[in-house]
């Protein structure tokens, strides 16, 4: 009886962790969908922590993302990211030193005011990654230097705002 | 008037799980205790950086916070302890740029920055505790540098 016992221990436990481990590389997978967001112009949403294996996983779908798109400008987007520390801050840097490696520049967007500031206390210096406020802001910095931009109608004629 | 319940916990940081586990009862702390979302931000990274230097240069260890009041002020205070080799050169270490792990070496250096107060006791060969306190609001802060 005790020896039954065990066993249903310990297949539940190995069970248990089995679930786990498929968990944290479904986790790994959907987490960071690398989006075409015009031609050119690839964009990876952040969300959650930015361990050292996301990181690694977003670094890798971003690059082959460049080389298959034939990327110039990658969008990093971190509004969905709670926490920038020093190790955050440290992947960033090297996905954006990696991007600019295979020609294109990186721009990291959705800073939010509270983020900034601790940046600024935390003593990071990102001055070298151009940064902007929002995904939007970020497109049109991009679309400006591929010498295309975005016109409104009202100017120009009819359509749709 | 908000009471420890909630805030008093003794959290292990033994893997990257644990610092999630930090994190979120930080977060969680500071909102209960009615920080700002930018002061509850700079305890959460402090933390953060905290967490990752007892995990990684010590080898593990675990995180106290607790609810403190002094001169009817409230904060929260956040310790963390580790079994590890310990800091030879304190200056050193906590001087930016400077690290042994392979980091950015910010960390010690910007979660002093990031917090009111900031105390570090280590020997070398027993261990390390950083115990950081930062003030709900109008802080008491005689601090030297800027």
């Amino acid at each position: 009886m005790g020896t039954l016992r065990l066993v249903v221990l310990d297949t539940a436990l190995s069970e248990g962790q089995a679930l786990i481990e498929r968990q944290q590389l479904q986790l790994l997978e959907v987490a960071t969908p690398v989006i075409k967001l015009w031609d050119g112009i690839v964009a990876v949403p952040l969300i959650g922590t930015l361990d050292s294996a996301r990181s690694q996983v977003v670094m890798e779908t971003l690059l082959e993302a460049i080389v298959e798109q034939h990327a110039r400008f990658a969008i990093l987007d971190i509004t969905g990211v709670p926490t920038v520390d020093s190790l955050v801050a440290q992947h960033l840097m090297k996905t954006v030193a990696a991007a600019r490696l295979m020609g294109a520049e990186c721009v990291v967007s959705g800073i939010r005011p509270a983020i900034a500031q601790t940046i600024v206390h935390l003593g990071l210096d990102l001055g070298t990654v151009v940064t902007r406020a929002s995904l939007a802001d970020a497109l049109a910095y991009a679309l400006h230097e591929l010498g295309s931009g975005i016109i409104s109608p009202a100017t120009g004629g009819a359509g749709p705002r | 008037m908000p009471t420890s319940a909630g805030v008093e916990a003794c959290l292990p940081i033994r893997s990257d799980m644990d610092l999630v586990w930090v994190r979120q009862h930080v977060r969680q702390a500071a909102s209960l205790l009615g920080f700002g979302l930018v002061e509850q931000t700079k305890l959460v990274t402090a933390a953060s950086e905290l967490a990752r230097n007892t995990l990684v240069h010590g080898g593990g260890g675990r995180m106290d916070s607790a609810r403190v009041t002094r001169n009817r002020a409230v904060g929260l205070q956040l310790a963390f302890c580790d079994e590890g080799p310990g800091i030879a050169d304190l200056e050193q270490a906590l001087s930016d740029g400077y690290t042994s792990g392979g980091g950015l070496g910010m960390g010690l250096g910007g979660a002093r920055r990031l917090v009111h107060e900031f105390s570090l006791e280590s020997t070398v060969g027993v261990g390390t505790t950083v115990t950081v306190v930062s003030w709900v609001s109008a802080p008491p802060r005689p601090r030297e540098e800027f």
